[in-house]
């Protein structure tokens, strides 16, 4: 192939599509439309986003714990008032069965027992009270672990979303400045082959004629 | 002939790397992980229920016994009198009261302890499962980018040269 035509290697050459004809301008359109489609589908293709759903699930357990450990704590309390209000009624009958009838009395006994109870508890929620500290920091630790990890990964994809966009625009960039400086030099228009010149090797109308023997190195 | 064969097989060669099928990441793994954290949350439920229904009946027991055993030492110290009786059931209630306390406290800061430990865990599998979703998406994103890409080289191919 001559030089002036070696910007004409194309996939229409191989299908033997003839420049000018209806054929090469539906190819045109065509080309046009894939590659219109390909670029816009490229540029408006969703770059996927680290751990969305697994982060906002996360974030629900962070923000359920502190309710379940209320919840286990209510009941604690809960089940010790019922176990005094069962202790102190059983103290009040043991009374009563031993004479003592006395309602002054009896509410007196009561009101030391309950006192009495503060002090017996004072221990054990002391003792429950660090056990919910070192629960709350177990999971902290377990949060502290997950954010980290993630807010690093969430970084490299958004470094990698980065360069994807870059690339694209990089690459229209340049097919659009090769398309410019095309137009800035046209190629020469070549002549459609006819019968009268069908078989001739001038260097107007190399390209639209099949090669003689002679041309096949040059190919 | 040549030209043609050239000509399809580009064709050929360019859709068939555009439509390859990738391959799926296995994430059976993962959803037995799942499977089983769904069960230590109901195991936890279950084993810390039958530990509280175990504690409430065996302190009922011990409260008895214990107290049936202050009574009859009072009786066989001839400490008859009721109010100096009552004094001394009255601590004998308070510190078994302070047993029970403290059993339950324990119950209770171990299901704590439970439940934030199987917290811990279903972050770390989140953790794990946010790569392995991340890495399926990407491997999508890159061979429909591609595949996209190939189709506007072809395109671009199809408009080349005049």
């Amino acid at each position: 192939m001559s030089k002036e035509n070696s910007a004409d290697n194309t996939l229409k050459q191989l299908l033997g599509i003839m420049p000018g004809t209806k054929n090469d301008t539906a190819f045109d359109v065509i080309g046009a439309a894939l590659f219109t489609g390909g670029f816009l589908q490229s540029i408006t293709s969703k770059y996927p986003k680290y751990g969305v759903p697994e982060t906002k699930q996360v974030g629900q357990i962070g923000a359920m714990f502190p309710g379940k450990i209320t919840g286990i704590e209510s009941q604690y309390v809960s089940d010790l008032a019922k176990q005094a209000d069962i202790s102190s009624k059983s103290a009040e009958q043991s009374m009563i069965a031993r004479g003592i009838v006395d309602k002054d009395v009896l509410a007196g006994a009561k009101g030391q027992y309950e006192a009495g109870l503060s002090g017996a508890y004072a221990t054990a929620k002391t003792a429950l009270a660090k056990a919910k500290l070192g629960a709350q920091t177990t999971l902290n630790n377990a949060l502290t672990s997950y954010y980290s990890s993630i807010v690093d990964k969430q970084f490299k994809s958004q470094l990698d979303q980065m360069a994807s966009r870059v690339g694209i625009w990089g690459t229209l960039g340049g097919m659009a400045g090769s398309a410019a400086m095309s137009l800035k030099n046209p190629a020469k228009v070549k002549s459609r082959p006819s019968a009268s010149n069908v078989g001739q090797t001038s260097s107007q109308d190399t390209d639209f004629i099949l090669p003689s023997v002679g041309d096949r190195e040059v190919l | 002939m040549l030209p043609a064969i050239g000509a399809a097989l580009m064709i050929g060669g360019t859709l068939a790397s555009a439509l390859q099928k990738r391959p799926k990441a296995d994430t059976s793994s993962l959803d037995a992980i799942a499977g089983m954290l769904e069960q230590n949350y109901k195991n936890i439920g279950d084993y810390f229920n039958q530990a509280e229904g175990d504690l409430a009946t065996q302190y009922g027991s011990f409260y008895g016994n214990e107290m049936e055993s202050a009574v009859n030492a009072l009786a066989g110290s001839g400490v008859f009198d009721s109010p100096v009786s009552e004094k001394a059931l009255q601590k004998k209630r308070l510190a078994l009261a302070e047993t029970f306390a403290g059993a339950k406290s324990q119950l209770a800061g171990q299901k704590m302890q439970a439940i934030a430990g199987a917290d811990s865990q279903r972050i770390a599998y989140l953790n794990q499962l946010a790569n392995a979703n991340y890495q399926e998406s990407m491997a999508d994103y890159e061979q429909r980018k591609n595949m996209w890409g190939t189709i506007g080289s072809l395109g671009s191919s199809l408009t080349g040269g005049k």
